[in-house]
């Protein structure tokens, strides 16, 4: 339970952290790199999928109300959280899994971490630009979006991570 | 069924994506003026494929459907035909200059047709005096009667495919692969009768239309003569046989055509030419 509360706390700072602050850093027009995608990267390993979806889901929607972005980060968390099992099980060692690791770069490393990041973030963005332009007929365009966005979110979140980091220790 | 459960079972998380995923599209296209546009001119034009595609697939199945029809209204227009003739007496011989059929036609009535001899004839109310002859083909509104045999000067005689024995051999072939074989009467049925001389490879359906091969001089090919009327059972395979029924109904015939050969002395003589 107290676990439990805990996550909610953090998810709520994340979300007034993206509100406040990550969603009104705009380098030019569409770039936005998100940092909460941290937030579910620290769910431990044995965490339900489905409820992963849920809370991705969820936690997408409140984001997507306060920043009247429709369901674009809902939409993106979603399919983030559904692929977050299968790239933990490729990312992971069956020790690790069975040890319900919180995936971080104290418990992953480094290298590990932010390689896991990057694909997450991947799928992440992918969606959230794909549904934002929601056309095909500029690819360009396109990759151009997702790929910086994922690049500038993985640098803001390791940017943070490397704060937290240093702090603990 | 069970199976179909666990495999829905195991692909759960992928409906509970798939669920909330859509409701975020939902979102997302209730929210901006662009995307309900461009997701409703998709759905227009999948919309639109979809309604072709399904109606080029229903068009193509009720074909059988709009063929019969069309048959039925051929036939009655036939009908009318020859009921105008004969009601103004129009003794004229009408060939065909569209479909360029070397064949010329008359109108006639039957005055007289048995149905349960072995041998069946008919009597038709026109004769030498109007250019009939025997071996001229006589066809019904919806397929082949029989043949011309005897002629005198108003009246002819003829014998129908109801025929047992030799009288009446006449060269079919099914129009779906164009095999051929021989109409043959077994005199059990005024309805039906079998193919003779098909091949063993050859397959049939219960509503393949049957119709002459025009390896004759007396039948313009193409003119249907029946239906298959069942698959071919092991001994009809062995035996070459297939049963139709007649596209005639002779019980119910009054008005027919007499065919003429354009080419008939033509081929005759070509064919024979030490007959005089």
């Amino acid at each position: 339970m107290i676990a439990l509360l805990n996550y909610l706390g953090r998810g709520f700072l994340f979300l007034l952290l993206e509100w406040l602050v990550i969603s009104r850093l705009e380098p030019g027009p569409g770039w936005a790199p998100v940092l909460y995608p941290m937030f579910f990267f620290a769910f431990p390993v044995q965490f339900s999928a489905s409820a992963r979806i849920v809370f991705g889901f969820t936690f997408g929607l409140i984001l997507d109300l306060g920043l009247g972005t429709g369901g674009l980060h809902a939409a993106a968390t979603t399919a983030m959280a559904f692929v977050q099992p299968f790239v933990l099980r490729y990312f992971l060692s069956v020790d690790e899994r069975e040890n319900n690791l919180k995936p971080g770069p104290k418990s992953l490393g480094w290298l590990r971490y932010l390689w896991m990041a990057f694909w997450l973030l991947l799928v992440h963005q992918f969606f959230y630009h794909f549904y934002s332009l929601f056309s095909l007929g500029a690819p360009g365009m396109l990759l151009l979006r997702w790929l910086g966005n994922t690049c500038m979110s993985l640098a803001l979140i390791a940017l943070v991570q490397g704060l937290f980091y240093k702090k603990k220790n | 069924m069970k199976n179909l459960f666990l495999i829905l079972r195991k692909l759960r998380l992928l409906w509970v994506f798939l669920l909330f995923h859509g409701i975020s599209l939902v979102f997302i296209v209730r929210q901006f003026r662009y995307h309900q546009t461009v997701f409703f001119e998709s759905t227009a034009s999948i919309t639109r494929a979809w309604w072709t595609r399904t109606k080029e697939v229903e068009h193509f199945l009720f074909l059988s459907t709009e063929n019969a029809l069309l048959h039925r209204e051929l036939v009655r227009l036939r009908m009318q035909v020859m009921q105008q003739e004969l009601q103004g007496e129009r003794l004229c011989w009408t060939s065909d200059t569209a479909l360029k059929v070397p064949y010329s036609w008359l109108s006639a009535r039957l005055i007289q047709l048995t149905l349960n001899q072995s041998q069946n004839r008919f009597t038709l109310n026109r004769g030498s005096k109007q250019g009939l002859r025997p071996d001229m083909g006589v066809i019904g509104p919806a397929g082949v009667v029989g043949v011309v045999t005897q002629v005198s000067p108003n009246l002819a005689t003829g014998l129908t495919l109801m025929n047992e024995g030799q009288g009446l051999l006449l060269s079919v072939r099914l129009k779906s692969s164009g095999e051929l074989g021989n109409l043959v009467w077994d005199g059990k049925s005024a309805c039906c009768a079998r193919i003779e001389g098909l091949a063993t490879h050859v397959k049939v359906k219960p509503g393949d239309t049957v119709e002459t091969s025009g390896l004759s001089s007396i039948f313009p090919r193409g003119i249907p003569v029946g239906f298959i009327l069942k698959p071919r059972s092991e001994q009809d395979v062995e035996s070459g046989y297939a049963s139709l029924r007649f596209a005639t109904r002779f019980s119910a015939l009054d008005l027919v055509m007499v065919l003429d050969y354009t080419y008939q002395a033509e081929q005759d003589t070509l064919e024979n030419p030490l007959m005089p």
